[in-house]
């Protein structure tokens, strides 16, 4: 990072943790959902922007990370509950990862969007057979605390995320993600580098899950296993071009922008241009924002 | 003499289908193999199953080390590295980020500076085309840039698969120069290729292989005098 990036990373940071003194309840609920996008997006990008395996099953670990907190609410602290969230899922990611690691491309998408449906129905069926199929949560924290703990694991997610491209595991990743036959031949151990990948890449959106399970005072598995989530993650992405560190972030900020402005002034509309965006960007710029500025190689 | 490569009754094969049966070969240190044979003869299967890609059966020693149970990875971190068929540079990235990613070997990460500026001494076609995205190469500076690439992992036996398919005559001679060239200085490397008749006048010795079986061997120039041989592969 040049000095220049440095200081304007550290206003950035500084701007971000001041947004609870600066703006209203609105405007703070908006920032929370930044933070939260930012966080699972960039978390996502450690396997599928560096070695493009795209997962939709990223909101399994946000629904295990929920569960985790929510049903040990008050029983553990919170500080206790929420890395668990993060470890569970990461636990979960590294335990499925073997399996669902072996294939590749429109697979692998199917498989984990599979796999986080069957979470979600195995969720619901034990909350179903145990009599609570909703929970209220007494005491939980405010938006301040909400967001301030949200971009923090914002904050990690972007560190966690650029030290695995600078290191051996991303140049592993990058060399999968052009070809992973010649990568073996190059003598990357691409079976424990996806599958580690895979799991830190299922840490933080845990942790996040157990953060965003406490907005409300009303919680319901189908809140937090919502295929929506996995979907919004890779739309994010994509927008902002995953291939490149500052993709995930510009997409998801882009991103809850629009839709804020879309939700106010076209709610009618508000899918349909969601959908239109994401097709514009596979068609015309498949790098995304990212892609589509950085200087052709050539 | 310890062989630096050898496998003994190697099967090897996807799935259920058996590619390679029973091949035994050895590779003495220093020598340019050559394995011969039709389209579909077993070649690049076997030289999968030696680099570990493609499921095996039977015995792969380096140097009388036992390498059966290694990975891909570990084997290239003995030192067997694969050029592939068809050259599989990696193409979004540039000529240098693809000789530099090579040094992924533990062995090799301290040398990745020094091994890159001897490939670029070698190929210095490469290092003035060091920042472009290697897909834009001609298939010939991408057969370089394949070879470069093993080079930067420091190979103990260079596995190099139909390194001349598709090129240019011209570019396949230059291919087959550099290829001499290595086996000169003493590198070790088997050499799977379509064109008998060059790879068999330069080869230190020669397996001919059919239907997945080794059915023939000898000295290059031996075998490229036989006759038979001649009809076969040569069709003369």
């Amino acid at each position: 990072m040049t000095p220049r990036a440095g200081i304007a990373a550290g206003a950035a940071l500084a701007l971000a943790g001041a947004v609870p003194w600066l703006v209203g309840p609105y405007g703070l609920t908006i920032a929370l959902n930044a933070a939260m996008w930012v966080a699972l997006t960039v978390s996502w990008s450690i396997l599928g922007g560096t070695a493009a395996y795209i997962s939709l099953g990223h909101v399994a670990f946000y629904g295990l990370g929920a569960y985790v907190v929510v049903t040990s609410w008050q029983v553990l602290p919170l500080v206790v509950a929420v890395p668990l969230g993060g470890l569970v899922a990461g636990a979960f990611a590294l335990t499925i990862g073997w399996p669902v690691l072996r294939v590749r491309g429109p697979y692998f998408v199917i498989l984990t969007l599979g796999i986080a449906e069957l979470v979600k129905y195995a969720v619901l069926n034990v909350e179903a057979a145990l009599g609570a199929s909703s929970r209220l949560l007494f005491g939980v924290p405010d938006n301040r605390t909400l967001y301030l703990a949200t971009l923090g694991l914002a904050v990690l997610a972007i560190i966690v995320a650029a030290l695995v491209r600078r290191s051996r595991l991303g140049a592993g990743l990058v060399a999968v993600r052009e070809d992973e036959v010649t990568a073996e031949t190059i003598g990357v151990p691409i079976g424990r580098y996806k599958v580690f990948a895979f799991a830190l890449s299922a840490v933080i959106p845990g942790m996040v899950g157990g953060l965003m399970a406490l907005r409300s005072a009303y919680f319901e598995p189908l809140q937090v296993f919502n295929p929506v989530i996995s979907f919004t993650i890779v739309t994010m992405a994509v927008v902002g071009g995953a291939a490149d560190a500052r993709g995930p972030i510009l997409g998801a900020l882009l991103l809850v922008v629009v839709s804020e402005l879309l939700w106010a002034n076209a709610p009618q509309g508000y899918m349909i241009a969601l959908g239109v965006l994401l097709i514009g960007f596979v068609v015309f710029a498949p790098g995304g924002i990212t892609g589509a500025l950085a200087r052709p190689r050539p | 003499m310890t062989a630096a490569l050898a496998a003994t009754g190697l099967s090897a094969g996807y799935g259920a289908a058996v590619v390679v049966r029973d091949v035994t070969l050895a590779v003495a240190p220093g020598t340019l193999v050559a394995l011969v044979g039709s389209n579909g003869a077993g070649k690049s299967t076997l030289l999968g199953a030696l680099a570990g890609l493609v499921a095996a059966r039977g015995a792969v020693t380096l140097g009388g080390r036992p390498l059966d149970a290694l990975a891909p990875y570990e084997r290239v971190e003995q030192g067997v590295v694969l050029v592939p068929e068809g050259r599989q540079v990696f193409a979004g990235l540039t000529v240098e980020e693809n000789l530099r990613i090579a040094a992924f070997a533990p062995r090799v990460r301290g040398h990745a500076a020094r091994n890159l500026a001897r490939v670029f001494e070698r190929f210095p076609r490469l290092d003035e085309r060091r920042d472009q995205a290697a897909g834009t190469l001609s298939g010939g500076e991408q057969q370089m840039l394949a070879i470069g690439r093993a080079l930067m992992a420091e190979p103990s036996v260079l596995l190099l698969d139909e390194p001349t398919l598709s090129l240019a005559p011209i570019t396949a001679r230059a291919v087959f120069d550099i290829v001499a060239d290595l086996r000169a200085q003493g590198l070790t490397i088997l050499m799977a290729e379509q064109d008998v008749h060059r790879t068999l006048a330069m080869a230190d010795h020669a397996y001919l292989m059919a239907s997945g079986t080794i059915v023939d061997e000898g000295a290059g120039r031996a075998l490229l005098d036989r006759a038979d041989i001649k009809r076969a592969y040569l069709g003369l």
